[in-house]
């Protein structure tokens, strides 16, 4: 393990420290919580706030989707592991603005079985919460099996989507139906190009070797669906272009909004490369891109590796995505 | 039976986390590998909250060390843990007459807070398939007259061999399901760890009930 850390057991925390030291003016931890970070303006009274949370070792996903226009509040878990049921009420809580509480955040079952409990205990309290879940992976299960589908990067979206619609004063069934459709629209597929070391284990939970790659590996290491010899950029944007289109199916005539997503050790050189033949077949097939974004969007530490994600948009969906939005671990304009 | 569920799950806390790297090199071929850091930790975390619950009624022992655990390791594991815990002492909600007529009742009652939590059923190679033989297993022996002691040794024996039994059926929920057919051949690690906490009940059973 090759990592600039002072112990695997303070990564979390020291990273949340950095995170608090660097940006002051934007995220404050919740007092009496391990790992709850809000909005520094949070609650914000009269808007419908949104929660997320997961494990560490994705940023900027989850701590980095805090922020004006996206999330109000984030629970943040040991690498690759949940967060407590207990943190997450905590921050539902203390982001509530009178106007209900979604919790939003990706289909592992660690993560759902801890906010479902936490959604059940902020109902005891008289919070009202609604769930919306990240699920773009196409490789994760078939199309009829969507529910057991991994969330990765193209969350992204249902964030951008839903806090735009949250910060415009829609109602909680409205943020949550704009979550929902958001994150219905996207699909997604990644490759990895390496394996990467959770701090704690000190060795590689999985390894890719040297030459290869493995289409569809998760952004944990979970299985993919082929492994084989490192492809070309645009053998690799073709090969995920033909999973994602036919899986929504997008279609001739529709308008989307494309994500071309580094793992954390792939350069931005090789994403716009992806990029590049990405958009030449969408156009192709005659889908028009509103707009496209191209970064660091959720990573796996140092895994090498990219995906891309693909979310078909109607006009309300447009506009939200454009409105503006700011966080400081989001580079890219990401509205306005 | 008020301090002895402590007692009890001391004695769980001490000999579960020394198999910690069985259930780690499961977890890694079937889930993403933290199921032993998880019992290391959590157990750990149920101990020290012992001196805040102690006199305190079983089902506030019982949710409180549930919590505990999943706050300290947090996971699908914590999460379900804490579950059981809670809906199990729900069973016996504020009694101090907590005895062993209420052993089944709480079992009940904790395996159907796990199938709520997990949304999962008997079969799906997960903790139900250890734990449903061995609370079938101990009922009977309880209703045909048999000791404790004699119950769960029938319990644990059940419970091994539902364990084994998750060896040949395929993951049907959660993380080991993107697996398919190759989770087919590991035997389940939440199956396991259900085995090992039971075989530290069974200790602590053998220690202290023995002469009844």
């Amino acid at each position: 393990m090759r990592k600039i850390i002072n112990h695997p057991d303070n990564v979390e925390d020291e990273t949340i420290a950095g995170l608090l030291a660097a940006f002051p003016n934007y995220l404050k931890r919740i007092d009496g919580t391990k790992r709850g970070l809000i909005r520094v303006d949070a609650p914000i009274q009269g808007k419908v706030a949104i929660t997320t949370g997961g494990g560490s070792g994705h940023l900027p996903l989850f701590t980095g989707y805090v922020g004006k226009g996206l999330a109000t509040g984030v629970c943040v878990g040991n690498v690759f592991s949940s967060p407590s049921a207990e943190d997450m009420l905590e921050v539902a809580k203390a982001v509530h603005g009178g106007e209900g509480v979604l919790f939003l955040y990706g289909n592992y079952s660690g993560d759902t079985m801890n906010f479902d409990m936490a959604a059940e205990m902020a109902e005891m309290e008289g919070l009202t919460v609604k769930t919306a879940l990240g699920k773009d992976d196409v490789t994760s299960a078939p199309n009829e099996e969507m529910d057991r589908r991994r969330g990765v990067a193209g969350i992204f979206f249902a964030f951008k989507i839903a806090g735009a619609a949250a910060e415009e004063g829609r109602d909680l069934g409205a943020v949550h139906a704009a979550a929902s459709q958001a994150a219905f629209n996207t699909r997604s597929m990644g490759v990895a190009l390496s394996g990467t070391t959770i701090p704690a284990a000190g060795e590689p939970g999985f390894e890719v070797p040297a030459g290869e790659m493995e289409m569809g590996m998760g952004i944990h290491g979970e299985p993919g669906v082929k492994r084989g010899p490192l492809l070309t950029a645009d053998e690799i944007a073709g090969d995920m272009l033909d999973r994602i289109i036919p899986d929504l199916p997008f279609s001739s005539g529709d308008t989307a909004a494309v994500l071309v997503n580094g793992l954390g050790a792939t350069a931005p050189e090789e994403l716009y490369i992806l990029y590049n033949k990405a958009s030449q077949i969408l156009k192709d097939r005659g889908i028009s891109v509103h707009k496209a974004f191209i970064g660091e969007y959720a990573t796996s530490m140092e895994m090498s590796g990219a995906s891309i994600s693909v979310c078909r948009l109607d006009d309300d969906m447009a506009k939200l995505l454009d409105a503006p939005a700011h966080s400081p671990l989001l580079l890219q304009q990401v509205g306005g | 039976m008020a301090d002895e569920i402590l007692d009890i799950l001391q004695v769980v806390a001490d000999e579960v986390p020394p198999q910690a790297d069985t259930l780690r090199e499961l977890d890694a071929r079937l889930g993403d590998g933290d199921l032993g850091i998880t019992v290391t930790r959590g157990f750990a975390a149920v101990a020290i909250g012992f001196p805040e619950v102690r006199g305190k009624p079983v089902s506030d022992q019982l949710a409180r060390s549930g919590m505990a655990f999943n706050r300290a390791a947090a996971s699908t594991f914590g999460v379900l843990f804490a579950s059981a815990m809670m809906r199990g002492g729900m069973a016996v909600k504020g009694r101090d007459d907590v005895g062993q007529a209420d052993i089944v009742p709480i079992a009940r009652a904790a395996f159907q807070g796990l199938k709520d939590r997990g949304k999962a059923d008997v079969g799906d190679k997960t903790l139900l398939d250890a734990l449903a033989p061995a609370i079938d297993a101990f009922e009977e022996a309880q209703q045909s007259g048999k000791s404790v002691v004699e119950a769960t040794d029938a319990a644990v024996q059940a419970c091994r061999a539902g364990v084994k039994r998750t060896i040949d059926m395929q993951s049907k929920v959660s993380r080991a399901s993107w697996l398919g057919e190759r989770s087919i051949g590991v035997q389940d690690p939440g199956a396991t760890a259900v085995l090992f906490i039971l075989e530290a009940v069974q200790s602590w059973v053998h220690a202290n009930m023995s002469d009844e």
